[in-house]
């Protein structure tokens, strides 16, 4: 067998996969590579699905590569098509179509899937809207233009922004939440009130906090949504976001170790050799808390990708671990999260400074932990999230301008004051 | 080539600052340059900031357009107007804050050396401002930190402004 080229699988064509595929070639081996992906088209930005529902982007600029892009990377694509199977001791995976493919390495980058609504009539539940894929917003975008009245379930960052493309004078959108304050997976309850009222003000969008859906029926042309506690509402589309589950079902759990996601080590290992996870389905340490968790974000994965792919590849790279981060803009208030921001249960130990200036809708808030920042929401103002993130990331207690940064806006230069005097100080003593 | 910035050698006089806003968009609006100076610190030092092109870009990896990239010719990484949607994913990547949502354009900016003539160079008196190739670069930058590490107690204000003026003299 010596001599013969290795033979690198890719599950998935999105960012932690391409980002893999181009660090595989970076090493400039001679590997041959397959990328599988159950979809037909090529990789797109599913971050953009959102901005194509505003119109804000043409369909043809969601997609990150044409057939050139692969045949440059020298890449053989399996579109189409879905891992059924994964046999990690034979280092052997099955495709849907029955196809067989034996690797020396895989990379599992399928990403995760909007989390179904169960208990449905099968009819009602064929009915209703996710938003993920490109397919997905395509069928949004068709249903929006005839909807008079929406029911968007959820109010998380993909439930918000489909709102908001949704909304328009004559098309009502009513949110139903079953927390009570909006982006509760992304922001403190205080800032999500402000980024609630800017919602409400700017879109005309309806809340309905702390409901749950009991039922859907279909009624005339449209939904009949049920809320526990008997309130009802007529809806002519209905949008689910309800969060994500990630695509692992070909995954046999007795072989290679999962929780919510494929677990990962620092070089993106999953518990079986050569067999590596990146992106949404992969649950890692998160570099600010020390959790393993699923971090799912557009850098993380890319850097998830590019770190995987060059180990795959032969080398030995670490993964200093994901970070917490969404940045969104909503009827054009700009709204950043980084790192842990007491937002679900992880407010425990937690302390916080805030400084705002309500007449320029800018809000800032940075979390702490025995003193040293954690975690940091900007609204309005995001053009420091970088700076302010870096710092975070490097954060030594002392090191970062707390009241400076809750105070407005902080140019990079007085973190990199700090801290290149603090690494002075260090490396003098 | 990259554009060296010096800190010891700026006066915080800003006309870098409007001179870029000025040459990019027509207007001195301070807030739409693609250089900014900060001005503070214990010792009223001025930071000069501004892309240092870096060699493994994280604007341009986590761009999920693609408007943001590297230019094979120039090794610049610069943002495509047309295609940035505003997402401001670059601006939460970017460690020093260079890439800046210009409001009034409705899209992100960054430094992209004014097309290989950078206009805030031929500003910038005291010479706080070069465009170099990148080797000689990296070299005086590491230099510089091995000074500085060596003499945490950094050179007054006073001090800097003499070794300036020596400089332009010479």
């Amino acid at each position: 067998m010596t001599g013969r080229r290795r033979r690198l699988v890719i599950l998935g064509n999105s960012a932690a996969a391409l980002s893999a595929i181009r660090a595989i070639r970076s090493r400039g081996g001679d590997e041959q590579v397959t990328v599988v992906s159950r979809e037909e088209c090529h990789a797109y930005s599913p971050v953009l699905t959102t901005y194509y529902l505003r119109g804000v982007v043409p369909e043809r600029r969601l997609f990150l590569c044409d057939a050139g892009s692969y045949r440059d990377l020298a890449v053989e694509c399996r579109f189409g098509r879905t891992a059924v199977e994964l046999d990690a001791a034979r280092q052997r995976l099955l495709l849907d179509d029955g196809t067989r493919l034996d690797y020396d390495a895989l990379l599992i980058a399928t990403g995760a899937a909007p989390t179904r609504l169960g208990g449905l009539d099968d009819e009602v539940a064929g009915g209703l809207c996710y938003l993920r894929t490109i397919e997905d917003a395509r069928r949004i975008r068709r249903l929006a233009q005839r909807a008079r009245h929406v029911a968007v379930l959820g109010a998380g960052l993909v439930s918000l922004q489909t709102a908001a493309a949704i909304a328009r004078p004559g098309v009502h959108v009513t949110c139903v939440v079953g927390s009570r304050q909006v982006l509760s997976q992304n922001l403190d309850a205080e800032c999500a009130a402000i980024v609630r009222d800017h919602v409400v003000r700017e879109g005309g969008i309806e809340f309905l906090f702390g409901r749950s859906v009991a039922m859907i029926d279909h009624e005339a042309e449209g939904y009949r949504v049920e809320l526990a506690g008997g309130e009802e509402l007529s809806a002519d589309m209905v949008v689910v976001g309800k969060g994500v589950t990630p695509n692992m079902a070909f995954v046999d759990p007795g072989q290679i170790a999962v929780e919510r996601g494929v677990l990962v080590d620092d070089r993106l290992r999953t518990a079986v050799p050569d067999v590596y996870a990146a992106g949404d389905v992969a649950q890692g340490r998160n570099r600010i808390s020390g959790a393993v968790e699923v971090v799912a974000n557009w850098i993380d994965a890319c850097e998830q990708g590019r770190v995987a792919g060059l180990n795959m590849a032969g080398a030995d790279v670490t993964f200093p671990g994901s970070v917490p981060e969404n940045v969104t803009t909503l009827f054009g208030l700009p709204v950043a999260s980084i790192g842990s921001v007491g937002a679900g249960d992880a407010g425990a130990g937690l302390t916080s400074v805030t400084g705002s200036c309500p007449e320029r809708t800018t809000y800032r808030r940075l979390f702490l932990k025995r003193g040293v920042p954690v975690g940091a929401i900007l609204v309005g103002d995001v053009g420091d999230a970088g700076v302010v993130r870096a710092a975070i990331v490097r954060a030594e207690a002392g090191a970062v301008p707390v009241d400076r940064i809750v105070r407005g806006p902080i140019e990079a230069g007085a973190v990199l004051r700090s801290c290149v005097s603090t690494s002075a100080s260090t490396a003098v003593t | 080539m990259v554009l060296l910035l010096d800190e010891e050698a700026c006066t915080g006089c800003m006309l870098c600052v409007l001179g870029c806003a000025i040459a990019r968009t027509g207007e001195a609006d301070a807030g739409r340059s693609r250089i900014r100076v900060y001005a503070g610190g214990e010792e009223g030092r001025f930071v000069p900031l501004t892309c240092q092109q870096c060699e493994e870009a994280f604007c341009a990896e986590a761009c999920p357009t693609k408007a943001c990239h590297r230019e094979d010719e120039t090794g610049i990484v610069v943002i495509d107007e047309e295609r940035c949607i505003g997402c401001r994913t670059c601006i939460v990547a970017c460690p020093f804050g260079a890439p800046s949502f210009d409001e009034v354009a409705g899209v992100t900016v960054k430094c992209d050396c004014c097309d290989g003539d950078p206009q805030c160079v031929k500003l910038c008196e005291p010479g706080a401002i070069s465009f170099v190739a990148v080797d000689e670069s990296s070299l005086r930058k590491r230099r510089d930190v091995a000074l500085r590490r060596l003499q945490p107690a950094a050179r007054t204000r006073a001090e800097r402004i003499r070794a300036q003026e020596a400089r332009c003299r010479a």
